[in-house]
């Protein structure tokens, strides 16, 4: 494969998967530029993947991973993460900004509320239901970016509708997710 | 409304749906996009295969050096008649030929060759295997030696005084002299030996 078919490819799913990583980005971090950072570091990273002519299956999943592996990064680097958090879970937990950060955005007031009451979930919630409604991501893509099993990413969504709903003061219908 | 009272105000079913819907609307400026795929193919990315090229040709070098000082070596310990001693002779000692190119170095190395003929000689007849094949082939190479040395004795001496050309001369005469008679005594020990195996075979057949 050429240069340019390569360059096509890469364009084509930066096209389409830009705006969403640049979304998740800023959400967690609630600065623009460094947003915009850590977006050009993710695709430069699949880009060096593609000419390096590893496999890449799923280019959006790795995106997702890089991202939020570089956000980790950049929280433990800036703010200061309690040792004991980061070592709770096996797994890499995503790391909460500060709400009120949030609120320096330029966002509306109903998207400060969602970013609020996310913020409220246990973070093991957050991000499963960021990427099943905001990015409407399928469990098993949701699995493959948090390095999870699918049944349970499919479990914490539901406890994560249930705690939202909780937060919401709504009470629980019956067959409902 | 402050920001306290902000936090604490619920979002309803339908303003939660609604903040979803417009938090998808969150998106690059077509200004950011460009930019950032522009940035992102000019970023310098440095080709795996360059990468990986140093430490293969490092570990390649490695490997042949430590095989070739293997072989080297081992062969320096072959006999004649060894799977080695090709090596030693056709292959090892013809570099160092050409590496001792000055008539100084020539000198040694040549003394030393006819002294390594000559502990080839001894280790095949303390064996029992310096045939007479053998045993002229060695000659043949102390021979070689002899005159590649009285060469490279000219050579050095010919800017120098006669004396001194006539004293190196000697020295090797003596030498070689020396060596082809250590040569010779150990060609009549193997025959020796041959014979004496030969009578004791013919006696043995007799006896029966």
């Amino acid at each position: 494969m050429s240069i340019d078919d390569d360059k096509k490819r890469f364009t084509e799913i930066y096209n389409r998967e830009s705006d969403s990583l640049f979304r998740f980005c800023l959400v967690r971090v609630s600065d623009r530029e460094r947003a915009l950072d850590i977006t050009q570091e993710a695709f430069t990273r699949l880009w060096s993947s593609i000419l390096s002519e590893k496999k890449v299956d799923n280019p959006r999943a790795l995106l997702f991973v890089v991202a939020r592996n570089l956000i980790i990064d950049w929280y433990r680097r800036t703010k200061s993460v309690s040792l004991e958090s980061l070592s709770e879970e096996g797994e890499r937990e995503f790391d909460a900004p500060d709400p009120r950060a949030n609120l320096d955005i330029e966002m509306n007031a109903d998207i400060k509320r969602v970013l609020l009451i996310l913020n409220d979930l246990e973070p093991q919630y957050r991000e499963v239901i960021y990427f099943r409604y905001v990015e409407d991501l399928p469990p098993q893509e949701i699995a493959e970016i948090l390095k999870l099993n699918a049944n349970t990413v499919s479990v914490r969504i539901t406890r994560g509708i249930e705690a939202l709903r909780k937060l919401m003061g709504i009470k629980k219908m019956n067959n409902e997710q | 409304m402050n920001n306290e009272q902000f936090e604490k105000a619920r979002p309803t079913e339908q303003s939660f749906g609604r903040g979803i819907e417009e938090l998808k609307n969150i998106r690059l400026t077509g200004e950011e996009k460009t930019r950032i795929l522009e940035r992102v193919f000019s970023t310098p990315i440095e080709s795996p295969y360059m990468k990986r090229t140093p430490v293969f040709a490092f570990v390649y070098s490695l490997i042949l050096i430590i095989s070739i000082s293997g072989i080297t070596y081992a062969s320096d310990f072959s006999l004649p008649g060894d799977t080695l001693y090709p090596i030693k002779v056709s292959v090892v000692e013809p570099f160092l030929d050409v590496v001792n190119s000055s008539a100084e170095d020539k000198i040694v190395w040549e003394t030393e060759k006819v002294e390594r003929r000559i502990v080839e000689a001894e280790k095949l007849a303390d064996i029992d295997e310096l045939d007479d094949d053998r045993a002229k082939e060695l000659e043949r190479k102390i021979e070689q030696s002899s005159r590649a040395f009285v060469k490279a004795v000219e050579e050095a001496n010919s800017g120098r005084s006669e004396i001194r050309k006539e004293e190196f001369r000697k020295k090797f005469e003596t030498r070689g002299d020396d060596n082809r008679s250590k040569v010779e005594k150990l060609r009549r020990t193997a025959i020796e030996a041959i014979d004496k195996e030969g009578r004791e075979n013919l006696h043995q057949e007799n006896r029966r």
